[in-house]
């Protein structure tokens, strides 16, 4: 693999595993330095990696489970982690990247109503009045929001309608 | 499928944080990146004008021999006697044929008006005198040598 190659790749893989080791750390700045680190010890290595994606993976993961161990955090650990990366793992961490790039990609205002709603767990009334908008609003940018969100997921077949439901 | 949507859903939700995980790091750097592109211009550019240089030169070959004023061509060899001389005129202006004649064979040619338009093709070797009646055979001139 030559230097160019590992950049492109760098920037391609950074987001999805970054995410990957937050799932297993729970904390995004110790995900961003998990990550940053394996890269920076996988560019030392640059000439002999043939396949970037799967080691850089296995070297998150062992990286986040040395974090956990070391700073005391073995509830977090499960059964489960001592298995291999699966295609499972890299196809989750993949999901949510395009989640992630789908909410980043979102209008400013659809997209503060959306985190109020799914991250700030406040009811379609609390942000109305927080915003000083109609109910109506509120729920059209969220319907608006999950569209978008499914448009660049895997699930584009299922029925808007129905998925709405369930996050009201 | 439904519920692992949901799931990354509520998971990126909750993390959510924008700017968040972009990848600052240069592995490479750009003076590097930006060397590599520059070389690959400056040679790009180098192969653009070899070949219009080439195309130039070309052409300029093809256009001076269809060109109607060729200058007088003097092809010197060892002379036999120091006077003898090789001249070769394609198509050259008398005025500039007489020129030659005086610096080649250090004479002074009297007869030529500079009224005279014509044109004279000769391949000749031989000494001044000669090389005068020849052309005065030729073009019926009356051109003659004085030393």
């Amino acid at each position: 693999m030559n230097p160019y190659q590992f950049q492109k790749q760098y920037e391609e893989l950074f987001l999805p595993l970054g995410l990957y080791a937050l799932r297993l750390v729970g904390d995004t700045d110790v995900a961003q330095d998990v990550v940053q680190s394996a890269f920076e010890s996988a560019w030392l290595k640059v000439g002999e990696i043939q396949n970037l994606k799967p080691y850089m993976y296995r070297t998150v993961r062992n990286a986040a489970l040395m974090w956990l161990k070391e700073n005391d955090r073995t509830e977090a650990l499960t059964d489960d982690m001592d298995a291999p990366v699966g295609d499972d793992d890299v196809t989750r961490s993949e999901r949510d990247t395009r989640l992630w790039r789908a909410i980043d990609g979102l209008p400013a205002r659809c997209r503060e109503i959306f985190l109020m709603c799914k991250r700030d767990g406040m009811s379609y009334a609390e942000i109305a009045q927080e915003l000083d908008i109609s109910v109506k609003t509120v729920d059209n940018q969220i319907a608006k929001a999950l569209r978008v969100l499914r448009g660049s997921g895997d699930l584009k077949h299922l029925n808007n309608f129905s998925v709405l439901l369930s996050f009201l | 499928m439904e519920s692992k949507f949901k799931e990354s859903v509520g998971f990126v939700s909750h993390f959510y944080c924008r700017g968040a995980f972009v990848a600052r790091r240069r592995f490479v750097s750009h003076y590097r990146l930006w060397r590599w592109r520059g070389v690959a211009a400056a040679l790009a550019g180098c192969v653009l004008v070899a070949s219009a240089a080439i195309v130039y030169v070309g052409t300029h070959r093809v256009e001076t021999a269809q060109s109607e004023v060729l200058p007088a061509v003097e092809m010197s060899v060892e002379p036999v006697k120091a006077e003898v001389k090789r001249m070769e005129f394609v198509n050259a202006p008398l005025d500039s044929v007489v020129g030659r004649i005086e610096n080649v064979y250090g004479v002074k040619v009297k007869g030529v008006s500079e009224s005279d338009t014509m044109r004279l093709t000769l391949s000749y070797e031989g000494t001044a005198e000669d090389l005068v009646d020849a052309i005065n055979l030729t073009l019926d001139t009356h051109l003659s040598i004085s030393r």
